[in-house]
């Protein structure tokens, strides 16, 4: 489902360049959960962006889906998201002008999905916010905008998750619950599961544990 | 392929940005600036109509042809009623009227039922009566007369006089006529008859001079059609009757009043421009986020492209149709206000200031956005991660140019005078640029000072510094702002002075001509002892231009000139050893003693449409005789003034002195109206020509103007006033975030109070001279090249920096609190 070769990730600044990653390879098998561990800074959300063709890796190669990223062009990659992806960024990403609902609702109302509303009520009733749908994100706390961000991310049943520490903010009982979320979407949905986080109980719950570190990733067993 | 789900997204983002507040300074500034195109366009729409109504009224139909000699053709007639237009004629001949002991030249008006219903003719039924509208035409086998004419002829009412065939009873004493011919002042008396009788005075023969006038009266599009049909049929004898057939003082001043509505609606529209300019720049930083998320998405380049064009679009739309609304109900409570000055008013005057209106509304947002919106388009999805990721710059240059561009064709388009807008971007906003170039280094050079200062003074003069493209974007806001108001107010000032000086309360009443040689001394006398307000005395000479260097005139002279009006009749020569009072020299010198030559002085724009130039040779007929001279000058003349005025002055002693008579004006008082009486007692043969009548009309109309240019004044400031307050607002928002941060920071209020006072003081003073400096050229060249008004320093022009900084320092002042205390 997805696959990664040899990523190398470079960005220059004005002193020098910086390598963020070396070469990092990645195989993930449909409807597998997988889940990348690693310090601050070591380029967990490069390499995310990277797969989820928001950012191009300065050398090798992302497979989504068979579907060869390099190759195609910034449009291409924006349908072949809409199509595939569900993404749930590490600082939220909501529209500060929309409303909890209105937030969840836009990746299907930019598709023109009729069911927009009535989905996104149903998933911010799962994540447990069906009371504060009409508050905007600065009304929210963190914890419940990540739930919102969630949220948004299920609400097109993609066949890949991306998940940029979905829990960084919650306290463990929510945390558990939305995890049991993302691996329920797993099981009844048969999504591909791609988690970053440091929390080790999450990593647990997934087939394979890799970690990040000078610029390579390597598995981890316990 | 375009993504139609797009169309339903867009109204619902449009709602939602609106809801979070965040499209409140663009819309405002859009309403604001659309609604006062409107409502001047309106407003200036229901004063056109009123000076077509003064004109009209003057002339006496809404639509007249004059045909000379021959009558109009009875199927064009047919026609006209066919379309519903009523008819009413007049003809114009000049006859010899004759009593018992007199006899004396006379313009005989011949008029039908018609005519008095629908022009105010007043007459007395005798001397010292006083005078009423009449309801209809003189009885068939009457005559009436004006009041000179009694004398001429020594008749009284009741009297019988001679007319060709015809004897006529003198039935009233003639007063005023609503309709005023442009050729006031050389008219023989007037007598009026019936349109019945003037076959029976056999006086109108195949080839004598008559003047026709067929007056068209009904539904304006059913004129207009008639005028369409009927103008291409015309022959050359035949001409429809414009404003340039009305008194020319009145004509200058309607022209004036044009020109100054359409500076002041320009003005409007280049205040929407900036308004909008600086409400979309500030409202794209607010898009970058949002539209990195839609890319995150399902979002292509082209899908933001789109979108945003809708957006733009749609936003436009609505907030123009909502500014039309606006402007129609607030040019609708001018009207209320001005109701007792309007002659008419129509409940939509014209749709082109709704057209205008919107298609500004439209034109300016995208002509100021699209770089914008392109700018959109490239925000990278990655900026989710990376805030710092910019989209592509735009280049300034391109985003200025695309704007100046589009505000330009809009200019020209709405205007339609190439010149105006040429002049007003040429001078104002390069010579803005250039200044802000120049006050860009003048703000570097404050880096100086910098380490000099302290305390908020300096904290505000490193930030301006700090941000110098920022600050200088405000300098050239608020200079333009300001720049406009000056213009507006200052162009104003001169139009009503220059309607003051025009009719001074001791504009000439009365005029005297045909005053004999032997008799001038004595005149001049009966002048100078009665105290009366006079101008000088001026001989007169009627004659005609035949030769231009020897060459026959139709052949000398360019195609277009062919035409004019000096050549198909007789001019009034004149001669004068110094230059005439109101006449001022443009080009060459006056003859003071030189006589080596004959010499002549030539009006200055008729020399320019003949191309006659300095030092050409000119020949009159003048009776039987040819005069020969050369032309030594060009003179500007007040036309507009109630002076004898004349085409031709010669060098003295060129003309047959026998042959002349003399002509003066002079103002008299009311109460001094008894030596009029004395004067015609004791020179009888003296034409006396009352032109109070007219002088009280233009008066009267100018006065209401003046009324309407100023409440006109007062919305332009009005929107300008908000325009400051729009970008005050938008750049203020800017400074929340930061100074909020600040306040967290621990720094005091007060004191961030204090450097946002020193940073808009500084910017202030800057726009202030730069408005100050722009204004008074572009007043400059206004005057010289376009309006060709006589330009004069403006001193008072000093108090625009002061304006500037008080009504900046007030808007801060408001805004300011809003700033520090949102949560
Ligand atoms: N365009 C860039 N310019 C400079 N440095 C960059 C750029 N992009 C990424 N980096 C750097 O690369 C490193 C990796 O960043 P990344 O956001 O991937 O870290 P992360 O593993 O997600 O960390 P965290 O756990 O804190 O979220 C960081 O040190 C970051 O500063
Ligand atoms: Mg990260």
């Amino acid at each position: 489902m997805i696959e990664a070769k040899h990523i190398k990730k470079q960005v220059k600044t004005e002193e020098q360049t910086l390598t963020i990653l070396e070469d990092v390879s990645l195989f993930v098998q449909a409807q597998q959960t997988v889940a990348i561990l690693g310090a601050s800074g070591c380029g967990k959300s490069t390499f995310l962006a990277i797969l989820a063709g928001l950012d191009n890796p300065t050398k090798g190669e992302v497979y989504l889906d068979q579907v060869l990223l390099n190759e195609l062009s910034q449009d291409q990659k924006a349908l072949l998201r809409a199509k595939l992806l569900g993404f749930i960024f590490q600082d939220f990403q909501l529209i500060a002008s929309f409303t909890a609902l209105e937030n969840v609702m836009l990746p299907l109302e930019l598709v023109g999905n009729k069911a927009a509303k009535e989905q996104a009520s149903y998933w911010l009733e799962q994540v447990g916010l069906s009371h504060r749908l009409k508050h905007y994100p600065k009304q929210l706390s963190g914890g419940e905008q990540q739930r919102v961000a969630i949220a948004r991310s299920f609400i097109n049943q993609p066949k890949i998750l991306l998940a940029d520490e979905p829990t960084g903010n919650l306290d463990q009982a929510t945390g558990h619950k939305m995890i049991e979320l993302l691996f329920e979407l797993n099981q009844t949905q048969a999504t591909t599961l791609v988690l970053v986080t440091h929390d080790q109980a999450l990593a647990q719950q997934c087939q394979q544990r890799y970690r990040l570190e000078h610029g390579t990733l390597q598995i981890q067993d316990d | 392929m375009i993504n139609f789900n797009l169309f339903l997204f867009i109204p619902k983002l449009l709602w939602r940005d609106w809801r979070a507040g965040e499209l409140h300074i663009l819309v405002f500034a859009i309403v604001v600036a659309v609604t006062s195109i409107v409502a001047i366009g309106f407003f200036s729409a229901q004063l056109e109509l009123n000076m077509q109504g003064q004109v009209s009224r003057l002339l006496g139909a809404p639509f007249i042809v004059r045909s000379m000699n021959h009558p109009l053709e009875a199927r064009w007639l047919l026609q006209a009623e066919q379309q519903q237009l009523t008819i009413s004629q007049s003809l114009v001949f000049a006859s010899v009227l004759s009593t018992e002991q007199q006899l004396h030249l006379s313009d005989v008006k011949a008029i039908d039922d018609n005519y008095v219903k629908q022009i105010d003719i007043r007459i007395a039924p005798d001397f010292d009566q006083v005078a009423i509208k009449t309801q209809s035409p003189p009885k068939s086998g009457t005559i009436w007369l004006e009041e000179r004419l009694f004398y001429l002829l020594q008749a009284n009412i009741g009297d019988k006089v001679e007319l060709g065939y015809r004897e006529l009873e003198i039935a009233g004493v003639f007063v005023y006529e609503s309709r005023q011919s442009r050729s006031w002042w050389m008219i023989s008396p007037k007598a009026f008859i019936n349109r019945k009788d003037v076959a029976s005075t056999k006086i109108i023969q195949p080839g004598s001079r008559v003047t026709y006038d067929y007056l068209f009266y009904g539904d304006k599009s059913n004129i207009e059609l008639f005028r369409q049909w009927l103008q291409p049929q015309l022959s050359s004898s035949q001409w429809i009757l414009t404003e340039k057939n009305i008194p020319r003082a009145l004509n200058s001043a309607l022209q004036k009043a044009r020109d100054y509505l359409l500076l002041a609606s320009l003005i409007s529209v280049i205040l929407a421009g900036v308004a909008i300019a600086i409400a979309s720049q500030h409202f794209s930083r607010l898009r970058w986020d949002q539209t990195a998320v839609f890319r995150c998405f399902a979002y292509r380049k082209r899908d933001v492209l789109v979108s945003y064009i809708a957006y733009f679009l749609l936003l436009s739309v609505i907030s123009s149709s909502i500014a039309c609304g606006l402007g129609w109900l607030l040019h609708w409570v001018w009207l209320i206000w001005f109701k007792d000055f309007l002659l008419t008013f129509a409940l939509i005057p014209s749709w082109k200031p709704i057209v205008v209106g919107i298609g500004s509304g439209i034109v300016v947002l995208f002509g100021f956005s699209l770089p914008v919106i392109l700018q959109l388009a490239s925000v990278p999805p990655l900026r989710v991660l990376r805030s710092h990721l910019m989209p592509l710059s735009i280049s300034a240059i391109g985003l200025w140019l695309s704007a100046i561009v589009t505000v330009f064709i809009l200019l020209w388009w709405y205007s339609q005078h190439f010149l105006l807008v040429f002049l007003l971007f040429v001078l104002g906003f390069g010579l803005l640029l250039l200044l802000l170039a120049m006050s860009s280094i003048g703000l570097i050079s404050l880096k100086a000072i910098v380490n000099l200062s302290s305390g908020s003074f300096h904290w505000a003069l490193l930030r301006i510094l700090r941000q110098l493209s920022w600050s200088l974007a405000q300098v050239l806001a608020l200079s333009l702002v300001f720049m406009l108001v000056g213009l507006a107010w200052f162009v104003k000032l001169d139009l009503f002075q220059g309607w003051q000086q025009q009719l001074p309360s001791n504009t000439p009443n009365y005029f005297l001509i045909n005053i004999q040689p032997f008799q001038i001394e004595q005149v001049k006398q009966f002048v100078a002892t009665s105290q009366i307000n006079a101008t000088d005395f001026y001989p007169m000479i009627r004659g005609r231009l035949i030769e231009l260097n020897g060459q026959a005139i139709k052949d000398a002279i360019p195609a277009k000139a062919k035409n004019h009006n000096v050549l198909r009749r007789e001019l009034n020569l004149s001669w004068a050893s110094k230059v005439p009072e109101h006449n001022s020299l443009v080009q060459g010198k006056w003859w003071s003693d030189d006589i080596s030559e004959h010499w002549v002085s030539v009006e200055y724009k008729l020399a320019k449409t003949l191309g006659i130039e300095l030092g050409d040779r000119l020949s009159f007929r003048v009776g039987s005789e040819v005069i020969t001279a050369t032309v030594k000058n060009f003179r500007q003349v007040k036309w507009d003034s109630f002076y004898p005025n004349f085409y031709m002055i010669l060098s003295p002693r060129i003309l047959d002195q026998s042959s002349i008579t003399w002509i003066n004006s002079f103002y008299l008082p009311p109460k001094k109206q008894l030596l009029l009486k004395q004067l015609s007692k004791q020179f009888p043969n003296i034409t006396i020509i009352s032109i109070d009548a007219i002088v009280h009309e233009v008066r009267q109309i100018l006065q209401r103007m003046l009324l309407a240019v100023d409440y006109l004044l007062l919305f332009v400031l009005a929107a300008s006033f908000t325009v400051l307050f729009a970008t005050l607002q938008a750049s203020l928002a800017q400074r929340r975030t930061e100074m909020k941060i600040f306040h967290l920071l621990g720094c005091q209020q007060s004191q961030l109070q204090r450097q946002l006072w020193w940073e808009f003081l500084i910017l202030g003073i800057f726009s202030g001279i730069l408005a100050m400096l722009v204004t008074e050229a572009v007043i400059y060249g206004l005057y010289t090249w376009v309006l060709h008004w006589a330009f004069h320093w403006h001193p008072w022009l000093l108090v625009l920096p002061v304006l500037t900084v008080m009504s900046l320092m007030l808007g801060v002042r408001g805004m300011n609190r809003k700033v520090l205390s949102a949560p």
